[in-house]
């Protein structure tokens, strides 16, 4: 318990010297508002925004269509990546294009998905569908390469069946593949949601951010910057323990 | 155009544990022979460019949802002729490669520093970890009011992309450090400096490429964002703006060069780093 205060003092320490300094810094040279407000304002404007229902509309906003524009690719995905792990032909026609695609930031295809869907909720969901299937289609791909081919034979050896086979070999060697593509996928998803949010208005708080910039209201900016900035940790933590908890049978756990 | 198939995620091959007695299939798709992959490669990519340009012809598609690829092609050309797309790709290119120079230079030192003093890695690394994992777009707000809309956001985006990776992972390779060495060396009698540059050092030189080449990777998000947002001329900005005038073969065409050079860029890093770590006996998964 003590250690995990003192291991825990020196950011926090640090936190405390950076906000102490941003208000020192308004108080001396006092910036104007729209540069740099004191931090106390960024709370209060908060604080507002909370009670004018701006934040958990916003919220409630985004975490729907990243609800919605996760569930069909990551469960496309591990179909899919299955399919790549058993069939090598497959594999190698489909690897090339899925690479391609990885190696390309999601949101480059925006501007195709405009042109396509519109400017809309269906653009967001499917920007967040494309930028979440490859990550988690190509971890579950490696993921079925990792099953050890001795224990297969072992197994067929002493007359397991396909179905004992896919249960007890497959699916454990599988599951920390799928713990990986899915934190790739869900922070993948979550910065195209954000870059629609912004860039074309669809609402949310990636939208909340905008209107407040261009309006020069940056307290309320910052107040929204920050929300999203403590969301994006919380998916973070979410997804790792998840991670975490699919890869817990094997001994040398990968953080 | 090279044909060859992007190898990008291609791991090593295990060492294979079939019976050695098994007679090798003729087309044996998990152990190809580098001819095979490249006939197979491009009779891939071939009839993927042939289904390209005879469905939207043969199903009577609007050019606005999917031009056929001979009018991606032809796009190209025009860009090429107009000078529209080397422009851009110098503009961004450049700025690119001076911004990855710009984040390198700022993140070796300083994560040599962090990794090396002890509570400054304590106090520093967990908010690295946090800008590191964050999505940097919800950086950019900040970024586009304290910088404003010029270049530097661009140079700023990336530099904020691609530092974090490369000091995670610089500061994370001296604590593998061998600690064995470290003791042999302070036996017999060398001084802190001594001890960084013969041991730290060597040791983190691949780390510093495996982490360039992160940094290299999600550099070219943030560069991409910073130019849809905010750029007047560069790749990003084009592809917006083609795509606001309805103009999907133009898009398409852009979306193309932006694949090949990312796989390019990519590869490029793979090799550095491949190259850098040749000592070692695998490049970190990371």
């Amino acid at each position: 318990m003590r250690r995990a205060v003192l291991d825990r003092a020196p950011p926090v320490l640090f936190l405390l010297v950076v906000l102490a300094t941003w208000h020192m810094a308004t108080v001396v040279r006092q910036f104007p508002e729209v540069v740099l407000p004191p931090p106390i304002r960024v709370l209060e404007e908060f604080v507002t925004s909370w009670q004018l229902g701006l934040v958990w509309d916003g919220f409630a906003y985004s975490a729907r269509s990243l609800v919605v524009g996760l569930t069909v690719p990551i469960v496309i995905g591990i179909v899919v990546g299955i399919a790549m792990g058993a069939s090598p032909l497959f594999s190698t026609l489909a690897k090339p294009y899925l690479w391609a695609l990885f190696a390309t930031p999601g949101i480059a295809i925006l501007p195709l998905f405009i042109l396509w869907f519109g400017i809309g909720d269906r653009t967001t969901i499917a920007l967040i569908f494309i930028s979440a299937l490859l990550p988690m289609t190509l971890a579950c791909a490696d993921g079925v390469r990792t099953v050890d081919p001795a224990l297969l034979r072992v197994a067929r050896a002493f007359g397991a069946g396909k179905f004992d086979i896919a249960r007890r070999i497959v699916l454990p060697a599988l599951l920390p593949s799928i713990g990986i593509g899915l934190r790739v996928a869900v922070s993948r998803g979550f910065v195209a949601l954000l870059f629609v949010e912004m860039l074309l208005s669809t609402g949310g708080l990636g939208t909340q951010v905008m209107r407040a910039a261009r309006a020069f209201n940056t307290p309320r900016m910052m107040a929204f910057v920050f929300s999203l900035i403590v969301l994006g940790i919380a998916l973070i933590t979410l997804t790792r323990s998840v991670e975490r908890y699919l890869s817990r049978w094997r001994d040398d756990v990968t953080v | 155009m090279s044909t060859a198939p992007p190898q990008a995620g291609d791991t090593v091959a295990p060492p294979t544990l079939e019976p050695p007695g098994q007679r090798r299939k003729r087309w044996d798709f998990r152990h190809l022979t580098p001819v095979e992959k490249v006939v197979i490669g491009v009779a891939n990519l071939a009839a993927f460019f042939a289904l390209w340009e005879l469905y939207p012809r043969v199903f009577d598609v609007m050019p606005l949802f999917l031009p056929p690829f001979s009018a991606v092609f032809g796009e190209l050309v025009t860009m090429t002729r107009s000078g529209v797309l080397l422009d851009s790709i110098v503009i961004s290119g450049s700025i690119f490669v001076a911004s990855i120079a710009l984040a390198f230079v700022l993140a070796v030192p300083s994560a040599l520093a962090i990794g090396g003093i002890r509570w400054l890695d304590r106090t520093l690394t967990p908010y690295i970890w946090a800008i590191y994992t964050l999505p940097r777009i919800i950086l950019l707000p900040l970024v586009l009011l304290w910088v404003g809309i010029n270049d530097g956001v661009r140079v700023v985006m990336v530099v904020i992309s691609a530092a974090p990776p490369i000091m995670v992972v610089v500061i994370d390779s001296i604590r593998t450090v061998d600690a064995g060495l470290i003791r042999v060396a302070r036996a017999f009698g060398g001084s802190r400096v001594d001890l960084f540059r013969r041991i730290v050092l060597p040791s983190v030189v691949p780390f510093v490429a495996t982490g360039l080449r992160l940094g290299v990777i999600r550099g070219l998000g943030g560069l991409f964002l910073a130019e849809v947002f905010t750029a007047r001329r560069g790749l990003g900005f084009v592809m917006i703006e083609a795509s606001r005038q309805f103009n999907t073969a133009r898009v398409f065409a852009l979306l193309l060069v932006f694949v090949l050079l990312s796989l390019a860029l990519v590869q490029a890093s793979y090799y550095v780093e491949r190259r850098m770590s040749s000592w070692r006996e695998a490049p970190s998964g990371l």
